[in-house]
């Protein structure tokens, strides 16, 4: 009786978690997890809107990406974008509205487009002002459903003139039993930069499923997308490719620590025409296979204070690139962070990520330095309640 | 039972409005000049009947001396100062403010002039009293000038008035710019305002508060004739989630044309949830995030969507008592708080400092 207490009571508080922070900081991806429960697992599956219901969550960051500079400015631990939304329920319906999920994977598929046909990948084509609606049912069949909507233009600017993008997405879901599926389906995907070259994504998907075997859930997952890029006088054709299989582990060690582990097998490759104008760079066909087991931490220390970390590693992963292999180099990750409980409040964030004292340089790669800066305590902060 | 006694304390100062800051709207993501449909005393300056709704408190927002510079003038990384006190007495009450440099009428001005003619050194004088209905009355006056070299030259001047009413679930303003001049001493700039008006007010429709404004300003800077109007509708709601929590949330259309050496027309649909919430006795934590849809801003003919419009602002309470400080949080990204930032944007980075805290500070203590 009192283990079932304990468990339900762990179960109650790790509903109030629903950041992007503590995703990284248990390994995973800020999409969201297979096998650990979070609320960014709406992304994942809306179906999961049904065990994270009546909550509102901030990511803090700024606005988004700065229009018309050269330099793609998706969102990342350093210069995180700010976003958030508000999630309810209705009788058996729950709906959701989400501001600025402004996926990266879109605009990186954009940016493949860059390397192909003299695409300018400025901020002006990223994906900007994404609005996503939820909804979804649990009569019997858990299921949901999310539709993302994002347009921009700016003909004002003499860089960015005639630059715009739209994206129109749909993703659904359902929970059967111990068996959940995904799937994700760009509709409308394109983008046009100041010079007029056109990026048209042709399919774009996404289709995961996840079973629990009891100790373990097992999962995989296929994404794919197309896209063509018409300029003046050619119109190359590139594709992504990626196969994910994996089982992970979320193992209750004492009423307030868990642990998880998980291996997976991931398949990508992109492959790239070659375009017919001048300047443009040759064919690519890149191929990667990496095995990363990652393993992980969350306890409850305090009453008010949760601490988590992971320590991820490649067991094999090596890349081909029109026949050239290297292994992919540091491959070792570490990621640690903390979740402060206030009431129905939960701010949660990344520790460890600064090496100046400020939590943000400007470089990506030298902010993991192994210090615990109590001047900015946290960084990529979310903060969300539960009703 | 000592502490439910000092909660139910701490939650009684939320539910009568002790909170009076540009913070705190902000953090909600309001405007900072008042909002139509969330209870704070800086509505005073959108519909000055709610003095009677905010008498007797002193407030202080904590910043630099003001716009006298040629930065981008007060903002959420270098605010001004400014401080009021508000008074009962009989049936009448009084309020005084300092500092109030008003970014709507210091925003006509700056299409072209340099911010040393904003205004400046500006005085609010409320009377407000109580009849069948609660009615406020605000004069503002700001008169500068340097007249002592040609580099420095400047001259401003600005008085407005505004009424306000509110009875039963109605409420109604008009705010009148009686005078708006300003003069850098750069040919060509100098702003003369001719008729400026705002009229707007707001209804609570069951759950909702719906309301609109319209406000319409013609000027000329140098020889070019400007007019400027705005239409703003909108719903907001608060929704009481349990006796420590509330949820805001609003949807507005704003209308806006612009005639004048260029040609502008908008059309924005700002949409906003926030949460705020006590959730300690002498603390509240607020937070909110909006962004604009199906929005767009067309400039000489040229179509543009409000870029990276998805905003996400965060702020806390410390209650002290009868005193309150107010502040955003989540505002600095090198260890010095949003100030040391030489850009309004670079001041979000997703950082909790715990070197600056809180920033864009007021005080405010009711007595």
């Amino acid at each position: 009786m009192k283990k079932i207490f304990l468990l339900s009571m762990l179960a109650v508080t790790s509903t109030a978690y629903a950041s992007k922070a503590r995703m990284i900081a248990l390994g995973e991806d800020q999409y969201g997890s297979y096998f650990i429960e979070d609320q960014r697992n709406v992304f994942l599956n809306a179906a999961k809107m049904h065990s994270q219901k009546e909550h509102i969550t901030f990511e803090w960051g700024s606005s988004g990406a700065t229009p018309a500079t050269a330099t793609p400015d998706i969102d990342t631990d350093q210069n995180p974008n700010a976003e958030g939304g508000f999630f309810t329920t209705a009788g058996p319906t729950s709906y959701g509205i989400y501001f600025g999920h402004e996926d990266n994977r879109i605009s990186q598929e954009r940016q493949l487009a860059a390397d192909i046909n003299g695409f300018d990948h400025n901020n002006s084509s990223l994906l900007d002002n994404a609005l996503t609606f939820f909804f979804g049912g649990n009569s019997g069949l858990p299921w949901g459903a999310a539709i993302t909507y994002a347009k921009s233009q700016n003909q004002t600017v003499a860089a960015t003139q005639g630059s715009e993008q739209k994206l129109l997405s749909l993703s659904f879901g359902a929970v059967k039993d111990q068996t959940e599926i995904n799937g994700h389906l760009n509709l409308i995907n394109e983008a046009k930069d100041a010079d007029g070259d056109e990026y048209e994504g042709k399919i774009g998907l996404r289709a995961g499923v996840s079973h629990n075997l009891g100790l373990h859930k097992v999962f995989a997952q296929f994404r794919h997308s197309g896209f063509e890029v018409k300029d003046a006088t050619s119109k190359p054709e590139g594709s992504f490719n990626e196969l994910l299989l994996g089982t992970g582990r979320e193992k209750v060690v004492s009423s307030n620590v868990s642990l998880f582990v998980k291996v997976q097998f991931v398949f990508s490759k992109q492959k790239l025409e070659k375009g017919s104008g001048a300047g443009f760079e040759a064919e690519k066909d890149v191929k990667q296979t990496r095995i990363p087991l990652t393993a992980a931490l969350e306890a409850k220390v305090l009453d008010w204070l949760v601490l988590r970390g992971s320590v991820a590693h490649n067991l094999w992963a090596q890349e081909n690139n029109s026949g050239k292999k290297k292994t992919l180099a540091n491959s070792n990750d570490i990621n640690a962070g903390a979740s402060m409980l206030f009431g129905n409040f939960t701010i949660d964030g990344l520790i460890g990520t600064g090496n100046d004292n400020s939590g943000n340089t400007t470089t990506d790669s030298s902010n993991e330095e192994g210090i615990l800066s109590t001047d900015n305590i946290m960084t990529r902060v979310s903060m969300t309640y539960r009703f | 039972m000592n502490k439910l006694l000092t909660f139910g304390a701490a939650l009684s100062l939320l539910s009568t409005s002790a909170f009076a800051s540009k913070a705190r709207l902000i953090a909600l993501g309001e405007n900072q000049d008042g909002s139509f449909f969330i209870e704070d005393n800086r509505n005073i300056f959108l519909n000055p009947a709610t003095v009677m709704s905010n008498k007797d408190i002193v407030t202080m927002e904590w910043g630099n001396s003001g716009n006298q510079t040629s930065g981008t003038g007060s903002s959420d990384t270098d605010p001004n100062s400014e401080a009021g006190v508000i008074y009962s007495t009989g049936t009448f009450v009084y309020g005084l403010h300092l500092g109030s440099e008003s970014k709507a009428y210091n925003d006509l001005r700056f299409g072209t002039i340099n911010r040393a003619a904003a205004v400046d050194n500006a005085l609010d004088f409320f009377v407000a009293g109580s009849a069948d209905f609660n009615w406020g009355v605000n004069l503002t006056y700001s008169d500068t000038q340097d007249e002592t070299a040609t580099a420095t030259f400047r001259e401003q001047k600005l008085m407005t008035v505004k009424l306000g009413i509110q009875k039963a679930n109605l409420d109604g303003f008009l705010h009148i710019a009686t005078t708006n001049e300003a003069d850098d001493g750069t040919a060509g700039n100098k702003f003369e305002g001719d008729s400026d008006f705002k009229i707007g007010g707001s209804y609570q429709m069951n759950l909702y508060r719906v309301y609109g404004s319209f406000r319409k300003a013609d000027y000329k800077i140098g020889t070019t004739d400007n007019k400027d109007q705005v239409i703003q509708i909108g719903a907001g709601r608060n929704k009481k989630i349990n006796d420590k929590a509330t949820l805001f949330s609003k949807a507005e259309l704003i209308i806006g044309e612009e005639k004048g050496a260029s040609k502008e027309k908008s059309r924005l649909i700002p949409v906003s949830v926030g949460i705020e919430s006590a959730i300690k006795p002498w603390m509240v934590l607020r937070g909110s995030v909006g962004t604009f849809v199906l929005s767009e801003i067309k400039t000489n003919g040229q179509k543009r969507t409000p870029s990276n419009s998805t905003n996400v602002n965060v702020g806390a309470s410390f209650i002290f008592g009868e005193l309150n400080i107010d502040g955003l949080i989540g505002t600095g990204n090198d260890g010095n708080g949003a100030g040391t930032q030489t850009t309004t944007t670079a001041g979000e980075q997703g950082i909790l400092s715990t070197d600056n805290l809180m920033t864009r500070i007021a005080l405010t203590y009711k007595f």
